[in-house]
């Protein structure tokens, strides 16, 4: 099961990493519609942003510092999913359904439920 | 369907009527062709096939800018300045004589290979890039001529002319590129010469000519709510081979001309080649926005006339706004249609307008086929102003905008914590024809339109008219002129006003927003939709486009302003870009239900063209943009045609 989070935490920072990608090429390429536009500067910084949650999840000791992760990427990844689709970006918001089933799985896999190890202290 | 194309020219070669298909071929003006109709009869792409359009080409001009320092790739010839105004780019792309001829916004013409876009020649008028009138570099495209019986090997027999905003009318030949010198001793006609009254900015010639015969007809722009004497109106009838003057139409008597201005043509014009009548739709007077020192009639400002095209003589003229207070130009080519109505086939006009209403009119009277009637409007409370007591209202067809705003959009005011409603509730609106006010008046439609330049497309069999249009709600508040002159040097005086220079008031002129940037009043803001004039009903209307904010797109339910206008095929497809969002459309005819898109680099603020060659039928749009939808620009020229 430990694999099996650690493989979701993978999935969501290779989609993430994808997304920054592809946004990327949307905010320099003309024939986008969206080249330039802060929408996509936007969601480059987002991309970027649960790239880093994504490295950051399961570690640390401190269960808030992990809470806080994993809600904060749920958000990410909800919030980058929303603007993907105002800005017509469909392979974004596909990167994101794919960040949301990594994140479950990251979530599902692990041994204690985070949410339960908080209480339980 | 290719195959049926090339039976019915088959048929035309034999039948030798070869001149006459190429014509239908064609899309040799502004409009598609002199009536305005913006009707192409190809049909190759069909509602059923349209789904499979894809790129057959894209060309790139590099004469664009964003506004200042021009990015990489923009054309940039020597000695010009290092940064530039911003471009707008509203080119129909011409198809004629094998070759599709674009204008550009830095005054250029290419000669394009019409099925890879490929440049064939292009040519430099070395015209000034600055903003000397409109506060872009603007072009509308090229115009085209040829002799009737042409003479082998000789030059300049099939021309194209581009004017320049510095009042330059060029001369080229149509195979080579080459200035044409017997026009204007170098090939260049300076139509600033025949700028004798109130000189205040150059006679810019954005539009191109309208060309019938051997006579080329030619409006300008100038510079809008500068000035209260102004340049007076004006129409050109030059020479199509040596740019002499044949005649000229003043929109202004003399007494007015001194005192007033403007009531000029600045957009296309339509012709009837059978009763030799050329259409102009003329603009309103200056100053836009306060009329108490013209406070005749001008019975030809805010009008669509009809002159002689021998002599210029005045045949008729209808006025579409008394004493115009709002800067509700008539603004676009007057679309031609016969109307087979109760047994009788009428030659009649339709007139769109920035006030939103069609008015259909008797082509050889000015008389209207469906009844125009004059109803009381607001007072003016201006001091020094007198309103027009009634103003012409149309019942039928129905006007595209309603005469009531449309009211506070609750998300916006809740937005901005009541503010939409608290202005509202501050504003003077009394419904249409609301003058401008010393404390702010609501006006709907305002400048914006309505109905922008781009007009309305007809299929001439079923006499079905389509046209785009946009819902804005904008405030005029006049400013007593020592107030707005105190307020300019001190430098308070920023975006949305306006000096109107020699009048008693300045103008402040702003689109109703919330301090967010979203529109106060509700959607859609843009919309398209179609009559049947044969009986005035409309047809279908939906909201057209997507507003684009920050890259993000709005719900298609909002639609979009647009500037632009449609074409239709005979196939029954509506092709159009016009919108904010840079996609280009193709609609159904019957129902408006989009059936395919596109994506281009910037708003394809044009006309499309529609063309075969070689067998293949293509969709043309320049994809140039426009400051006032958006700050994107591009120099993009995207045609579209079947795959394979």
């Amino acid at each position: 099961m430990e694999k099996f989070s650690t493989w979701g935490a993978r999935l969501v920072a290779v989609a993430a990493v994808a997304g920054l990608g592809v946004s990327a090429a949307n905010y320099l390429n003309p024939q986008s519609g969206i080249a330039g536009e802060p929408g996509t500067v936007l969601v480059i910084a987002s991309t970027a942003l649960l790239a880093l949650f994504a490295l950051l999840m399961g570690r640390g000791r401190d269960s808030f510092f992990r809470i806080f992760i994993l809600v904060s990427s749920l958000l990410n990844i909800a919030g980058t999913a929303f603007a993907g689709y105002l800005l017509h970006s469909t392979t974004l918001v596909a990167l994101m359904i794919a960040a949301l089933l990594g994140w479950l799985f990251h979530v599902s896999g692990r041994r204690t439920p985070p949410v339960t190890a908080s209480l339980s202290r | 369907m290719v195959k049926l194309t090339g039976t019915i020219a088959l048929l035309a070669g034999l039948l030798g009527g070869g001149d006459a298909l190429a014509q239908t071929a064609d899309w040799s003006t502004f409009n598609g062709d002199l009536k305005a109709q913006k009707y192409s009869p190809l049909a190759q792409i069909t509602p059923e096939n349209v789904s499979r359009l894809t790129v057959a080409w894209r060309t790139h001009t590099g004469d664009v800018s964003p506004g200042g320092s021009p990015p990489s790739g923009t054309h940039m010839r020597s000695g010009a300045a290092s940064t530039l105004p911003p471009t707008v780019w509203s080119a129909t792309p011409l198809f004629v004589n094998d070759t599709l001829y674009l204008g550009t916004p830095f005054y250029r013409i290419f000669a394009l290979e019409p099925d890879t876009g490929k440049v064939k020649w292009t040519y430099d008028s070395n015209a000034v890039l600055e903003a000397l009138t409109q506060p872009d570099l603007k072009n509308r495209g090229v115009a085209y001529w040829g002799e009737e019986a042409p003479v082998a090997g000789q030059p300049c027999q099939k021309r194209v002319y581009i004017g320049t905003m510095d009042a330059k009318l060029h001369s080229v030949d149509a195979d080579t590129g080459k200035p044409c010198t017997d026009f204007g001793g170098s090939g260049v006609v300076d139509i600033n010469q025949w700028n004798d009254e109130n000189a205040k900015w150059p006679l810019s010639i954005l539009q191109p000519p309208t060309v019938f015969k051997d006579f080329l007809f030619l409006g300008w722009a100038g510079k809008d709510w500068a000035e209260a004497e102004a340049p007076p109106g004006t129409v050109f009838a030059l020479d199509a081979r040596t740019g002499a003057l044949r005649w000229t139409f003043h929109a202004l008597n003399a007494a007015d001309a001194a005192r007033s201005g403007t009531g000029n043509v600045w957009a296309s014009m339509s012709v009837d080649e059978e009763r030799n009548l050329l259409f102009l739709p003329v603009s309103s007077p200056s100053p836009n926005f306060f009329g108490g020192n013209r406070l005749d009639p001008l019975a030809l400002a805010t009008s669509v006339t009809a002159l002689d095209i021998a002599t210029g003589n005045i045949v008729w003229t209808r006025q579409l706004v008394h004493h115009d207070l709002w800067d509700l130009d008539t603004n676009s080519a007057p679309t031609l249609i016969d109307l087979e109505k109760d047994g009788k086939v009428i030659p009649a006009l339709v007139q769109t307008s920035k006030q939103g209403f069609l008015y259909v009119l008797n082509r050889d009277t000015g008389e209207p086929v469906y009844p125009i009637e004059e109803r009381p409007v607001p007072a003016s409370t201006v001091p020094g102003e007198v309103a027009a007591p009634t103003q012409p209202f149309v019942a039928l067809p129905k006007s595209v905008v309603e005469d009531k705003w449309p009211g506070v959009f609750w998300l916006a005011d809740a937005a901005s914590f009541g503010y939409c409603s608290r202005t509202a509730a501050s504003l003077r609106d009394e419904g249409r024809f609301t003058p401008p006010s010393l404390e702010g008046s609501l006006v709907y439609p305002g400048t914006i339109g309505g109905v922008e330049w781009g007009g309305g497309a007809v299929d001439p069999k079923s006499g079905i008219f389509v046209v785009n249009y946009s819902s804005a709600v904008q405030i005029y508040k006049l400013i007593p002129r020592a107030d707005y002159d105190a307020a300019a040097s001190a430098g308070s005086e920023t975006g949305g006003f306006f000096p109107m220079r020699g009048a008693p008031y300045g103008i402040q002129l702003t689109t109703f927003l919330n301090p967010l940037g979203m529109p106060c009043w509700n959607p859609p803001y843009g919309s398209i939709a179609a009559y049947d004039l044969k009986t005035g009903e409309q047809l279908w209307d939906v909201p057209f486009g997507q507003v684009q904010k920050y890259g993000f797109y709005m719900p298609p339910s909002w639609g979009s302003i647009t500037i632009g206008g449609p074409v239709i095929t005979a196939s029954g497809l509506v092709f159009i870009g016009a919108s904010m969002d840079s996609y280009v459309r193709a609609l159904d005819l019957k129902t408006g239900r989009e059936l395919w898109k596109g994506l281009v680099s910037a708003p394809a603020v044009a006309l499309p063209a529609s063309y075969e060659y070689k067998g293949k039928q293509y969709v043309v749009f320049a994809a140039g943009g426009n400051s006032i939808l958006t700050p994107r620009v591009s120099d993009e020229i995207v045609a579209f045609a079947l795959g394979n």
